[in-house]
């Protein structure tokens, strides 16, 4: 008897310890202030480098002391962005304030409006002077922030400078193609060449290396005279897949899958795999962008050597002007470009303020180039970073200073300044890949931000779930060849019966929308 | 046992059952402590069942189970004539089936084999290195499986050198199936085993050395005293995995897989969670779910009744 | 006695043949736990030089586990797996003991559906998201309890020891009654000493659920103080995700040690099991012998 005794006791005190354990930690968490605005935002790779929580980087530290609002930073971790906000929206729960890609929400950020989730900026107007101001002086720029109904659902994140909205681009080792006495490729055929060689003479595992999602940036795919997923031609919009061109291009991307030029890991590729091949030399070509590529690798290279160079979006006829390339809109549909505020907060007002500010004078600067004196200074009227920013002692790369220090970096709710980038992007390899990555037709072919009718939202919704699905795997399995060109037909018959044309019809209505408002 | 549960249906019909009032008067104690029990089942069983309703709605978390509209069947009318049905009952059944056919006999044989072990030593050095996966996390084994496949992992670069194709192996449909069941069987062959091997160490040992006596060999034994022996227990394990065919490890399954190979991967429960999870459309999953729910219980009510019918074997 | 008949020269070849055949499976079964040890004192270059096979560490080194051990996550993911194992088994026993004594009394009249409708649980559910949204509506999302309570009881483990509790003589139970002592005393006096071993069980199949789980804590927790161990590791391993990993270290660097620290993550994470193992072992047998008696 005495034994169980003995037992129970022992796990009664186990208890009693792992509960005060958790309740600990619960407590600190609840001691922090009332008045506090909870602002739910995706924490960058960069800023994690060096800080678990927003509030203790100096950018915020300093908002909340220059609007003396205090904000409590939830960032959510362990499972997919999209998974996160999902069940964020699924929880009923709603912090103050949310950035996302509002876009992808169910119905599109209107159906957001309609169902009381988050609010129409319109209607608190006179609480974000800032922003009405600069929307209100920038057609295009209201043209794409703006559902069709005329609402303002978000402080968005926006391009200030055309420049700005192309940053990523195809690079190649510079020191190969010198070693190996090679141009830098222009042409589909002239990529295979170096490809081969960096294959051959290089001994490079995976002579390209790059993400099926980063063909939808429009490399390659290009060249013949189509793109991943939709685009505008002809004033309508397009659906890649359905042009024949594609297919041409997923016999190219074969072709070299099997002779072992693309990465023959291609398909499940993350970031710290490409790292990996870049720096290992396992690779000698890849999609960069120029801050967080380019700038980052070219800081870290493993030695003296090892040098980096911008290569145009290829195309078939040496000499073409690239039709597609990469190029963002000017309110980008990226992650962090929209910051809302929830319906349900007690505090609207409270986090106008602190939202608008992003949009005034010195709350540009803030986000842009972080605290003057600290980590820039105005010199001759240009904010210049300073050497902590540029040169940083303990060995930071400039990307991960800029992202304790400011936001121009990734995105957030201001209007990113074009001084940012030419300081980012201030060495020769940055600066000769942004002049040549921008030289494309790509304005034509972008696609603004659609915002489709209330009606169609679910059924579009259920329809680009399995059109998605269905095509990222088709070109997969074309591209390695478990699936057969014979096929092909069979392939495009099956996205039909799954509705892209449905698709294309909802799609083009929203953009003939777009081009009336 | 037999005589046990004899003298306990006796006992039972003794205690003849009175009133219900009697009853509780009797018993109320015993219905006090049991309601934390219940509650558990009320809310964490029954609860979901009924919240399961929401797939006859085009369900909205922000209008919630009374402010979403309802649309009938739409929604497995929507599931059953999609493309993706045929693909999704398909990949579920070639898994859970391949599954079976090569996860249930191994660990019987592996019983059959260490049965026949008379060196000790031997014997439980293969039992503990045989049990041991069984403790390793789910997360930790597809760690493993994902690192071992790439191109840069053992199993990746033995393949490489063998067929010159250097590629991970989990981007190739066809191998999803191998890479799924193999690391199934490591993982479960030496625990699932255990239950065999009690079975058949209360094996009479007489009968064994009567057939020593008759000069049978060792597989004849096998044959025809130790299988028969086994043959209760290897049924109602059937039955039971039976009960789980719609039932793939999904856990395991959206660790391990990924869009490039959807096509012999994503079973129905996977396509549950993306559904769900990954793009909101929670009245449209919730049905996918329920579907899966349904095929499960006719599967394990159907399987019971036939071995009830011809080997007097029952679940209950 | 037998023994001493002598073997035919066939019955040896078949002892032969079978214990090479054994310890050749179990040498494989083996060998990829072996492998992750073998390979997280390796680095990383030699690992892709070595062409597959290995029996030792190509180049020596603990680099790997140097910058392992800088993960401030993999310790708080330790804490919170233990609150869970801990907790978790002590709810677990406690509620399933309760539930088996209730199903295993026979003189209650609502034993029989009360049966039938936890036994009807088993085999039918309401799915992935109701479960979602009703463990969300009970408002336990964001509290490490959303790991403990939505598995307060599995029904299979529940079944076994209300089996294990009817083998029970009813003689002894009777004494308990006619000294007039309650349920309590009756099951924690009386029933659970005598079931001490399906106790150390159903346990043990409640714990390695518990260090297992990871799914729930990825749906109902929010901060990443709260992640078990699991959730570490699928970032880690699965998601490939090292932030945080190269903290403090150029990430240059980091791409150097790259795989190494996964397999040395592997063996820190696998290792409090593996040392545990030896002292559940003898509990495996009786384990599934009481669950291979179905009632």
């Amino acid at each position: 008897m005495k034994k169980v005794y003995k037992i129970t006791a022992l796990c009664a005190a186990a208890i009693l310890a792992a509960v005060s354990l958790v309740g600990c930690g619960k407590g600190e968490q609840a001691s922090t202030s009332q008045k506090t605005l909870d602002y739910w935002i995706p924490l960058s790779g960069s800023t994690a480098s060096l800080v678990d929580n927003l509030d203790k980087t100096p950018l915020y530290q300093k908002l909340q002391e220059v609007t003396g609002i205090d904000v409590n930073f939830i960032h959510p971790s362990g499972g997919s962005l999209s998974e996160k906000f999902n069940i964020l929206m699924a929880s009923n729960d709603f912090p103050d304030m949310i950035q996302y890609n509002w876009l992808t929400y169910p119905g599109g950020p209107q159906n957001a409006i309609d169902e009381g989730v988050i609010i129409d900026i319109y209607q608190y107007k006179d609480k974000a002077p800032n922003l009405i101001k600069y929307i209100d002086s920038n057609k295009e720029i209201k043209k794409l922030a703006e559902t069709n109904e005329g609402a303002l659902f978000s402080f968005p994140f926006v391009r200030g400078d055309d420049s700005l909205c192309v940053s990523w681009g195809m690079a190649l080792r510079k020191d190969w193609l010198d070693e190996l006495n090679l141009e830098v490729p222009e042409t589909i055929d002239e990529w295979e060449t170096v490809l081969r060689a960096f294959k051959e003479k290089k001994s490079a595992t995976a002579p390209l290396t790059i993400t099926t999602g980063a063909f939808e940036n429009s490399q390659f795919v290009g060249a013949y005279n189509t793109t991943m997923g939709y685009y505008i031609g002809d004033n309508q919009v397009k659906y890649g897949l359905l042009d024949p061109g594609f297919k041409e291009f997923l016999m190219r991307m074969n072709k070299w899958y099997s002779e072992g030029l693309l990465d023959n890991n291609f398909a499940l590729l993350d970031n710290t795999t490409i790292d990996a091949n870049i720096l290992n030399g396992a690779s000698g070509a890849a999609g960069l962008s120029l801050g967080n590529g380019i700038g980052r690798y070219m800081s870290s290279a493993p030695d003296d050597k090892f040098d980096l160079v911008g290569a145009p979006s290829p195309v078939l006829n040496k000499g073409d002007v690239p039709e597609f390339g990469y190029l963002q809109t000017a309110v980008p549909p990226m992650t962090n470009a929209f910051t809302v505020i929830c319906a349900d907060s007690k505090k609207i007002e409270t986090a106008m303020e602190f939202l608008d500010y992003g949009y005034s004078e010195e709350g540009h600067m803030l986000y842009n180039f972080g605290i003057e004196g600290d980590s820039y200074n105005m010199v001759d009227g240009y904010p210049k970073y300073t050497d902590k920013i540029t040169k940083n002692e303990e060995g930071h790369s400039m990307n991960i200073m800029l992202s304790q220090y400011t936001a121009s970096y990734s995105s957030g709710p201001f209007v990113q300044d074009k001084r940012y980038m030419e300081q980012y992007a201030s060495l020769p390899q940055q600066i000769s890949a942004w002049d040549t990555w921008t030289k494309t037709n790509m304005k034509e072919h972008v696609l603004p931000n659609l915002y489709i009718a209330a009606d169609k939202q679910n059924e579009l919704a259920i329809l680009d779930n399995s059109i998605n699905t269905y095509a990222n795997e088709i070109i997969t399995k074309f591209i390695v060849g478990t699936m057969s060109f014979d096929e092909y037909d069979n392939a495009i018959a099956e996205l039909k019966q799954r509705g892209i044309e449905r698709s294309l019809e909802i799609r083009n209505e929203a953009y003939q929308s777009y081009l009336s408002k | 046992m037999m005589n046990k549960r004899a003298a306990r249906t006796a006992i039972s019909q003794k205690t003849k059952q009175g009133s219900w009032r009697r009853d509780f008067h009797k018993n109320w104690k015993l219905y006090l402590m049991v309601i934390p029990v219940l509650m558990f089942y009320a809310m964490f069983c029954y609860k979901p069942m009924y919240g399961a309703l929401i797939a006859f709605q085009n369900f909205s978390p922000r209008l919630g189970f009374w402010g979403s509209e309802w649309i009938g069947f739409d929604n497995f009318v929507h599931f059953f004539t999609s493309p993706d049905f045929p693909k999704l009952l398909k990949n579920t059944l070639t898994i859970s089936i391949t599954t079976l056919i090569f996860g249930f006999p191994a660990p019987i044989l592996l019983a059959l084999f260490l049965n026949e072990v008379k060196n000790v030593h031997v014997k439980k050095f293969v039992q503990t290195t045989t049990y041991l996966p069984h403790f390793i996390s789910v997360v930790v084994v597809c760690g493993m499986v994902k690192i071992f496949v790439s191109p840069q992992g053992i199993i990746g670069m033995l393949v490489g050198a063998l067929t010159g194709n250097n590629s991970n192996l989990l981007m190739n449909p066809k191998l999803f199936l191998p890479i799924y069941v193999i690391s199934e069987i490591w993982q479960s062959v030496g625990w699932d085993s255990i239950i065999y091997l009690a079975a058949l160490s209360a094996v009479d040992t007489e009968q064994y050395e009567a057939a020593d006596i008759d000069g049978a060999g060792r597989f004849s034994k096998i044959f025809y005293i130790t299988l028969p022996s086994i043959q209760t227990t290897t049924i109602t394990l059937f039955i039971l995995a039976l009960g789980r065919v719609m039932n793939v490890g999904y856990e395991k399954i959206m660790l391990l897989y990924n869009p490039a190979i959807y096509e012999t991967s994503d079973v129905i429960s996977t396509y549950v969670y993306r559904l769900g999870f990954e793009t909101q459309n929670w009245g449209f999953s919730t049905a996918v779910g329920l579907f899966n729910s349904v095929c499960n219980l006719a599967l394990i009510v159907g399987a019971n009744t036939i071995s009830k019918k011809y080997k007097n074997v029952s679940l209950w | 006695m037998k023994n001493k008949i002598k073997k035919s020269t066939g019955e040896r070849a078949f002892d032969a043949v079978n214990t090479t055949l054994l310890i050749l499976i179990a040498l494989v079964m083996i060998y990829p736990l072996y492998y992750v040890l073998v390979a997280s004192f390796s680095t990383y270059n030699s690992l892709i030089k070595s062409n597959g096979f290995l029996l030792y560490p190509s180049e020596f080194t603990i680099e790997a586990y140097k910058m392992a051990f800088k993960n401030p996550m993999v310790l708080r993911g330790y804490a919170n797996t233990m609150f869970a194992v801990i907790v978790g088994v002590a709810v677990n026993l406690l509620l399933t003991a309760i539930g088996a004594y209730f199903l295993s009394r026979r003189d209650v009249k609502l034993q029989k559906p009360i049966s039938i409708l936890i036994v009807i649980t088993m085999y039918f559910s309401g799915g992935m998201i109701p479960f979602y949204f009703t463990v969300k509506g009970f408002g336990l999302e964001g509290s490490l309890w959303s790991l403990v309570i939505p598995t307060a009881i599995n029904t299979f483990n529940l079944i076994i020891m209300k089996t294990a509790f009817s083998e029970i003589p009813h003689s002894l139970e009777e004494s308990v009654e006619i000294d007039g002592g309650g349920h309590f005393i009756m099951l924690f006096k009386i029933i659970m000493p005598l079931s001490k071993a399906t106790f150390a069980v159903i346990g043990l199949y409640y714990a390695v659920a518990h260090w297992n789980a990871w799914f729930n804590a990825m749906l109902f927790l929010k901060e990443r103080t709260q992640f078990p161990i699991q959730l570490i590791l699928r970032e880690i391993l699965i998601q490939n995700n090292m932030q945080g990993m190269s903290e403090g270290v150029g990430f240059a660097e980091a791409n150097y040690v790259g795989e190494t620290i996964k397999y040395a993550i592997i063996v820190i994470s696998t290792l409090p099991i593996l040392i545990v193992y030896p002292f559940m072992q003898k509990y495996f047998v009786h384990g599934v012998m009481i669950g291979a008696v179905k009632g």
